[in-house]
């Protein structure tokens, strides 16, 4: 059975950390990361567009403001005039003005004395002639604030028979202003009623006024000059911004206030400017609230669809375990567990037809297994006819050999004297030639064996085998003269007893067997350790083999000689060959034409040994 | 010699090998009548003293077998395996002479209780050394357990 491939189901990809995830994490993690992005842009583009609106709706919520404000309070303006309006038809102060005269002045300071709104709104009443000149002065007040009064902040009045509001002034805490009334007398100007007020509103009424515009609003009133401003209660900094010149709203930090979005209008008919100041953080702050409500929306949105997610991807990636447990089965040779997976879904699809293939291998499988033991039966069988085939080829061919054999000596011995010598030579070659005929069978027998024969290896002692071998081998090393050297000690292989003795047999018999009759024949054998195996030399000092023929000796009947040089099968080394294959190792041959062959052979090493 | 009646008995259906065999005991000078069968059944019958070879006379009960394995009727090896199945037979010599050097047959014969197992040698005088080496191992060195005819 094969080996079950595993593949690397919870290995991370070096590659990627995420391509190696589980499924049951991936798709959580992807639609986490969509309805995070998601979320994250709408709340974004949300919150945007609200603010927008909202700085949009409060622009134009201060422009109308500012507006309605300037309005009304030219009305009030008017209002503050029409206490003045008196004077206009004063006599007395019309008189002073024609002829200031000593006896008119009681009448005239009495008269400026009655003018005007409750006293203590009023700093001073003046009188200023055609040439711009204070002619007659009432004041209220003892402090010496009337001193600065400055008469550049009067509003002369533009046209005739009209008052106007003249610009702030700060003395100390207070804020004062001029209020001209213009005396004239057929369209000549007589002069002017100048009366200095002090600003009089009071906390309730502003804070009346700002609740009513709403959003925090600031409310300020300053010269046209931009140089005085008030809250309406006492001196307030100008604005980092000449708010004069601004057309329609504008932005700017206002200390203590923060960012804000202003508004200013000049007051008809007065020196006077209306600011009004929204705070950027109170308009924004409902979007502010938006925003959070619409994050922990999407909080929950984001929470929700990653257990989701998690869950789908559970549902998903299950059926898949059972899968890939399945097939890991299946690759480990268990065919009987088969998936189980209750829906009607893709994935119950791709398990049925898991389960029909799961059948089909399964059957498929045994039908295989049931050719494999037919087929191996058979082979067995074939072997066992080869077998057969061999052992009648060993028993009954040489039977007629011997016979042949046999008799042809019975008549050389016992009727050799009536023959003559070529009958004498006929018969010596049947005998030769059964012989050889025998060699040829016995090795062609061996050859088969080698092939076909179980070889099951164990740690041999090569020293023992060569030494039986030299022993089995002394008569025909003797007939040779033959000098065999063996490197003790030779080291122990993993091989076959029996066919390692015939590997040796063989090579050792080959190394004597070419060289030539007027040389001594110098044998060696040694052994050499490397990669782990153990390469064993048999050399010789024979003819050697030129290096074109060197492969084609290790083949069944391949012979570079005839006969009568070095007689033999020409099986004898690829029984080697062979036998040193079926052991696990390699042959090979090293040799100069003229000066001896080395042969080797290749053996593997028992663990352990050491060389 | 003791040629007296210390027969051997031959089991061997090529009447080469016989004739060769025979040859080898003579120029061996190994005077021991020879007795030869031609198949299994015969050798069984022969040890038996059964049907032709009844007559212990001319068919005396021999001290060595020398048995081929490949015969006709009954194989060698089942002719082996009934001597060492007859209690009186059991202790009988029995040497293997046959062409196979199959290791199964070399086993099967050793674990059936053959005695000896030699191949035959294609050569005469190889033939010859083994017959003598056979003569001064199993008839003279070699002490003889009782065996008896059933």
């Amino acid at each position: 059975m094969a080996e079950p491939v595993r593949e690397a189901a919870g290995a991370p990809n070096p590659r990627s950390s995420f391509s190696g995830l589980s499924i049951e994490y991936k798709l959580p993690l992807s639609i986490f990361a969509l309805i995070l992005t998601v979320s994250v842009a709408y709340t974004w583009a949300s919150y945007r567009s609200v603010k927008f609106s909202a700085l949009t709706a409060a622009r134009a919520r201060l422009g109308s403001i500012t507006d309605q404000l300037g309005t009304m309070l030219q009305g009030s303006a008017k209002q503050l005039l029409d206490s003045l309006h008196a004077s206009k038809s004063n006599d007395a102060v019309r008189r002073y003005l024609t002829t200031p005269t000593a006896a008119a002045k009681p009448a005239a300071l009495a008269a400026l004395a009655g003018l005007g709104p409750p006293l203590s709104q009023i700093l001073s009443t003046e009188l200023w002639n055609a040439q711009r000149e204070r002619v007659l002065g009432v004041s209220r007040d003892s402090s010496p604030r009337v001193a600065l009064l400055n008469s550049e902040n009067v509003h002369w009045a533009p046209g005739p028979d009209s008052g106007a509001v003249g610009r702030l002034q700060a003395i100390g805490d207070s804020l004062v202003y001029p209020v001209t009334e213009q005396l004239t007398e057929n369209g000549r100007v007589l002069g002017w009623v100048v009366q200095w007020r002090r600003t009089s509103t009071s906390p309730q009424g502003r804070d009346q006024a700002l609740q009513l515009i709403g959003s925090n609003a600031g409310l300020y009133v300053g010269n046209d000059q931009g140089d005085v401003w008030t809250d309406l209660l006492r001196v307030a900094p100008k604005p980092p911004v000449d708010v004069r010149q601004a057309q329609g709203v504008v932005e700017y930090d206002r200390p203590g206030a923060g960012k804000v979005l202003a508004r200013a209008r000049p007051i008809v008919g007065t020196a006077w400017v209306v600011l009004v100041e929204f705070p950027v953080a109170t308009i924004l702050a409902p979007v502010r609230l938006f925003l959070r409500r619409l994050g922990l929306l999407m909080a929950v949105l984001v929470v929700v669809g990653l257990g989701l997610a998690w869950i789908v991807g559970r549902r998903i990636a299950n059926p898949l375990r059972q899968l890939t447990a399945a097939t890991a089965a299946i690759a480990a040779g268990d065919y009987s567990t088969p998936v189980s997976v209750n829906r009607r879904d893709e994935l119950g699809s791709l398990a049925d037809s898991f389960n029909t293939m799961l059948g089909h291998v399964r059957d498929s499988q045994h039908a295989l297994e049931e050719q494999v033991r037919h087929r191996t039966a058979e082979l067995e069988e074939r072997n066992e006819e080869l077998e057969g085939f061999g052992y009648s080829i060993s028993h009954d061919l040489r039977a007629p050999l011997r016979a042949m054999q046999g008799f042809s000596q019975a008549l050389l011995e016992d009727a050799g004297d009536r023959l003559d010598p070529l009958s004498r030579e006929y018969a010596e070659r049947i005998v030769a030639g059964a012989q050889r005929m025998d060699l040829l069978i016995q090795d062609l027998l061996s050859y088969s064996r080698v092939s076909r024969a179980e070889l099951r290896l164990v740690p041999v002692p090569l020293g023992l085998i060569a030494e039986t071998v030299l022993r089995e081998l002394a008569e025909s090393l003797r007939a040779r003269e033959a000098v065999v050297r063996v490197d003790d000690p030779l080291p122990v292989v993993l091989g076959h007893p029996a066919t390692l003795s015939q590997v040796l047999t063989n090579l050792l018999g080959n190394a004597l067997k070419f060289v030539p009759p007027d040389r001594t024949p110098a044998l060696r054998v040694r052994a050499e350790n490397g990669n782990g195996r153990i390469r064993v030399w048999v050399e010789d000092n024979g003819i050697g083999i030129a290096a074109e023929h060197q492969d084609r000796i290790f083949r069944v009947f391949e012979r570079l000689h005839s006969g009568d040089d070095y007689p033999g099968t020409g099986i004898g080394l690829a029984i080697v060959r062979k036998a040193v294959e079926r052991m696990g190792g390699q042959v090979g041959v090293e040799s100069t034409l003229g000066q001896g062959s080395r042969f080797w052979v290749e053996l593997q090493r028992v663990e352990g040994e050491s060389a | 010699m003791n040629a007296g009646g210390q027969v051997i008995l031959i089991v061997e259906d090529d009447p080469n090998d016989v004739l060769l065999i025979q040859r080898a005991f003579d120029k061996a000078r190994i005077l021991n009548p020879l007795q030869t069968v031609g198949n299994g059944d015969d050798a069984v019958a022969y040890l038996a003293g059964e049907g032709s070879f009844a007559d212990r006379q001319r068919h005396p009960f021999p001290v060595l077998v020398l048995l081929d394995l490949k015969l006709p009727r009954r194989s060698g090896l089942e002719v082996l395996e009934w001597i060492r199945g007859q209690v009186g037979l059991k202790r009988l010599p029995v040497v293997v002479l046959t062409s196979s050097k199959e290791t199964t047959d070399v086993n099967q014969a050793y674990d059936l209780g053959a005695n000896s197992y030699l191949v035959k040698p294609v050569g005469f005088d190889s033939l010859l050394e083994l017959v003598k080496s056979l003569e001064v191992y199993w008839l003279i060195l070699n002490q003889k357990p009782d065996v008896s005819a059933a």
